[in-house]
């Protein structure tokens, strides 16, 4: 599958017509409502979507992703990761769309937030609409701190409660960074989400 | 071939769930709602004036809230189309033998069984606006246990119904609240005192009963402190031709420690609109459990909610949402943590069917002052034919850094290889469907009392003939 690293847009439109992954890194200055939006026309197309970054103190991030399905035998999974260090936020909206006659239809939706920090707030809405029948469709979305156990393991073994605590941020963005299948557009979304 | 079938189930339909009794009320209100006939109501009912007063305060409230713009469509409810109160010729009655011959034949097609229907000396029916049999058991009784109508307890304890009612809703809370609070009559008033556990299931059957005939029961619930008990209550109603309007209110109060359960299954003829607000308040260390069953109706709108206010509350939400034609099934469950170490569990489980469409709305929402707060909801939904939808509505809202929340839905059809292995063992696909249907619905199931869980069977069994094709 392709790789794509998309440009930062306040408003992200495609209608993909081959397999594709569409990488998106969450600028961590926006201010504005991103809007990033697959619709499938072409019968047969099978796409991800891997939104992920880390908000820093007190930076928000306002983004709704859309995987609508119009045609019959399409499959989507979209992923979106975020790290919330102190007084940051997100509001996220997952949509899945599947209109009448799009059978076949296979979209799936991964929402998790790790929180690090402390005064963080978060909203989420993953909304299914499903207009046909012999389709899999599910979301799931979790919010969570970084467990105490995992971080004492780590200090223990010699690294500051930072590192230990960076340590687990890198491992959470890792678990989808590993799925980016073009190695570029990896390494680069890597450190993008290091820094 | 299918509309054919179709149009079978739906002049069937009156058969199987339909029992229309003749309309016996003594004294027909006027159709349509005004100041004048809330004050008509009021006097009626011989009320205090502080409750004349919350009435028309909620009626004004009512006119200037606007109509809800999300959800189902609610654009056909007609409110000057409606009887707003039906006092019945047949009142409170003492015993079985006094209740009258139409009411007992009602129950007859209710299906209810001869043992429980010995059991009804504990039992409240409401027909029409107005509770016809009350009895209360003698171990209630003596255990200090007020399981009476709301309107009967107004009379007979004004302080403690003065000092919680309105409370948890607020009479301007939303546009059915206020209409309910303006024009409420009948429903059940339960106070559980301190350190009781009622081993019975607290038991309520509702019926509406008169064309066009909006039932606007009002329920209070006070649990005490370290108190036990599980109300349920269950409904049918006959099929008519015009639109009919069902506006409830449900406050809870489960005092620190105490654990109260709600079960309500509901089986509305297609007609209805069924706009209720439910909603508990739960404090330090309580438990306050909604069971909610969804079967008929044309609208539905339904989210209990819990309010968790003292440390250590849980609340605990299991819908079922079942939609077959023209019918949508709004529902879902609302979770407010507002203090520190709450917990919650929504679990939802929802079936469409020949164009019914099942909607979860839910809200987990976590304040910033509750530390340490869980949260865990589990939506399915089963979407039986390709005429049918089904959306879900999740928000999750975490002002808290140390919230664990988590949230889970799938959508999907039958298996093939399901169907296939049942109808292999000799089956009929109808049977294998039924089966597949209920297996799925079986973790609410479960928690129902069993002679609800028995009916709920019965009515998929027959809602399932006639679905393949």
């Amino acid at each position: 599958m392709k790789s794509l690293l998309l440009k930062q847009n306040k408003n992200i439109l495609i209608s993909p017509i081959e397999d594709t992954q569409y990488v998106y890194v969450i600028p961590g200055n926006s201010t504005e409502v991103t809007n990033l939006e697959l619709n499938f026309e072409k019968e047969g197309v099978s796409c991800e979507i891997i939104v992920l970054g880390k908000m820093h103190e007190g930076q928000s991030i306002e983004l709704t992703t859309t995987s609508r399905h119009l045609v019959p035998n399409t499959s989507c999974v979209t992923n979106y990761f975020v790290a919330l260090e102190n007084s940051s936020s997100s509001n996220y909206v997952g949509k899945i769309i599947i209109a009448k006659k799009a059978f076949q239809t296979n979209s799936y939706l991964n929402n998790k937030t790790l929180v690090i920090g402390e005064g963080t707030k978060n909203i989420t809405r993953p909304i299914l609409e499903i207009e046909a029948d012999d389709v899999k469709a599910s979301h799931g979305a979790t919010t969570g701190r970084v467990r105490e156990d995992d971080v004492y393991y780590l200090t223990s073994r010699g690294l500051t409660k930072k590192e230990a605590e960076e340590t687990i941020v890198e491992g959470f963005f890792e678990s989808v960074v590993a799925k980016i299948e073009d190695g570029d557009v990896r390494e680069k979304v890597r450190s993008g989400v290091k820094s | 071939m299918k509309n054919n079938q179709l149009k079978d189930i739906r002049e069937t339909y009156a058969d199987k769930f339909g029992f229309n009794m003749p309309e016996v009320p003594s004294s027909k209100a006027k159709k349509g709602l005004s100041e004048e006939v809330i004050r008509e109501i009021s006097k009626n009912k011989g009320e205090p004036k502080w409750m004349l007063d919350y009435r028309l305060k909620a009626y004004e409230a009512f006119i200037k809230k606007p109509m809800p713009e999300w959800g189902a469509d609610l654009s056909h409810i007609d409110f000057q189309n409606i009887y707003y109160y039906i006092k019945p010729g047949d009142v409170e009655k003492r015993t079985w033998d006094d209740v009258p011959e139409n009411v007992k034949k009602t129950f007859d097609r209710l299906g209810v069984p001869q043992a429980e229907r010995e059991y009804l000396a504990g039992v409240k029916a409401q027909y029409d606006s107005e509770v016809v049999y009350s009895s209360l058991m003698d171990e209630l009784e003596e255990e200090g246990v007020i399981f009476l109508s709301t309107d009967e307890a107004l009379k007979k304890y004004p302080e403690i119904f003065k000092e919680y009612f309105g409370k948890v809703i607020p009479s301007a809370d939303n546009k059915f609240a206020a209409l309910n609070s303006a024009v409420w009559s009948g429903g059940s008033f339960v106070y559980i005192p301190k350190g009781v556990t009622v081993k019975r299931p607290l038991q309520a059957y509702f019926r509406i009963n008169a064309e066009s005939m909006g039932q606007f029961e009002r329920t209070l619930i006070i649990a005490e402190e370290g108190s036990f008990a599980n109300y349920v209550e269950g409904c049918t109603a006959p099929v008519y031709s015009s639109d009919s309007l069902h506006a409830a209110v449900v406050e809870v109060i489960v005092k620190p420690g105490a654990r109260f359960r709600y079960t309500t299954i509901q089986n509305w003829s297609d007609n209805v609109y069924n706009l209720v607000t439910k909603r508990a308040r739960v404090e330090k260390d309580a438990v306050m459990e909604w069971v909610d069953g969804n079967l008929g109706s044309r609208v539905t709108m339904k989210y209990p909610s819990c309010y968790l206010i003292g440390e250590g509350a849980r609340g605990e939400v299991l819908s079922i949402a079942y939609a077959s034609t023209g019918q949508h099934q709004d529902a879902g469950a609302k979770m407010i943590h507002a203090a520190p170490n709450t917990s919650s569990s929504i679990v939802s489980k929802s079936v469409s069917l020949r164009g019914g469409r099942t909607s979860y709305r839910g809200l987990v929402d976590v304040a910033a002052s509750a530390p340490n707060a869980k949260s865990r909801v589990e939506c399915d939904a089963l979407i039986l034919d390709s005429i049918s939808a089904t959306d879900t509505f999740p928000t999750m809202r975490i002002n808290d850094s140390s919230a664990n929340v988590e949230h889970e839905a799938t959508v999907s059809k039958i298996g093939e290889e399901k169907l296939f292995y049942l109808m292999s063992r000799g089956l009929t696909e109808t049977e294998a469907m039924g089966l597949i249907v209920s297996g799925f619905i079986e973790p609410i199931v479960r928690e129902l009392p069993m002679e609800y869980a028995v009916e709920l069977n019965r009515l998929i069994e027959l809602e399932m003939e006639g679905s393949v094709g």
